[in-house]
């Protein structure tokens, strides 16, 4: 299964796209950080599904990136965005990524 | 808690290798010559309740100094605010209450993150803290079958030890634990 976060989510138990959205908006740790009154360093732990968030956090980051909370957070793999909204096929490259990972 | 920002005497806090560094140099160097130096000066003091204790309090107040304490003060600042202990204990003591806008600038400066994980870090060190006082309040009740005249010497040295680590545990494990800190890209 072609996953975006193919790692083990760390010690939170959770897999999460926090990384992918904030890449897609352009946005630095920092900036997500002031905008959800955290420390950067915290949305470093969060990706890294070091950390898991308290349900006021995620309904934060959820209502930040106009977005479900489910679509951000799961307790399974994500999917890649493109292929859970247009059902697309894994591309050569990922399935490329995904077997030298 | 630890920013990347964070130095001592220049040096960055922000790698895991200087903390751990600084740790060891603690627990390795400066605890063992404060331990020898309070036995020292218990022992040959002819007024052992002046100078001994002066110099038990000089010390530690000096090692919390050095390692931040449990508060936000100190050199190294393993925690970044007070801690709500502290908004507890504080009017016990007479001082003026912090007000609301005080205690709110407090919990702010301490995310959820960093808030959940020195409360862990806490209870991490009082499990270790108890079986160590457990092992030296065995170490101190043996002695005195054994040896009275060490219990006398010795007791007080392991007060000292129990003290230093009561203070200075918490700080250690998060100076320890906590991974590399990052750039805010």
């Amino acid at each position: 299964m072609n996953t975006t976060n193919p790692k083990p989510p760390g010690e939170s138990g959770l897999y999460n796209r926090i990384a992918v959205l904030r890449a897609e908006q352009g946005i630095s740790r920092q900036q997500l950080a002031d905008a959800m009154d955290v420390n950067y360093q915290t949305i470093g732990f969060l990706e890294r599904g070091e950390y898991c968030p308290s349900l006021k956090l995620a309904l934060s980051l959820a209502e930040y990136f106009g977005l479900p909370v489910e679509a951000i957070f799961s307790k399974q793999p994500l999917q890649p965005l493109s292929q859970q909204v247009y059902g697309n096929q894994p591309t050569k490259a990922s399935a490329q990524e995904e077997t030298t990972s | 808690m630890i920013s990347a920002d964070s130095t001592l005497f220049g040096h960055s806090l922000a790698r895991r290798r200087t903390r751990r560094w600084l740790v060891g140099a603690f627990w390795g160097g400066l605890v063992p010559l404060l331990c020898v130096g309070f036995q020292l000066v218990f022992i040959t003091s002819h007024n052992q309740n002046g100078i001994a204790v002066n110099f038990a309090v000089l010390s530690i107040l000096w090692i919390t100094i050095w390692l931040g304490g449990v508060h936000a003060g100190g050199w190294v600042k393993p925690f970044r605010a007070q801690t709500k202990v502290r908004n507890i204990v504080q009017p016990l003591f007479a001082k003026p209450k912090p007000t609301q806008s005080e205690l709110i600038a407090q919990e702010l400066a301490m995310d959820e993150r960093e808030s959940s994980q020195r409360d862990y870090i806490h209870f991490v060190a009082y499990s270790i803290a108890r079986t160590m006082t457990l092992l030296l309040f065995t170490l101190y009740y043996l002695l005195g079958f054994w040896n009275q005249e060490l219990l006398r010497q010795a007791g007080p040295l392991l007060f000292f030890l129990l003290t230093i680590t009561l203070w200075s545990l918490p700080q250690t494990l998060i100076l320890w634990t906590e991974p590399d800190m990052e750039e805010p890209q």
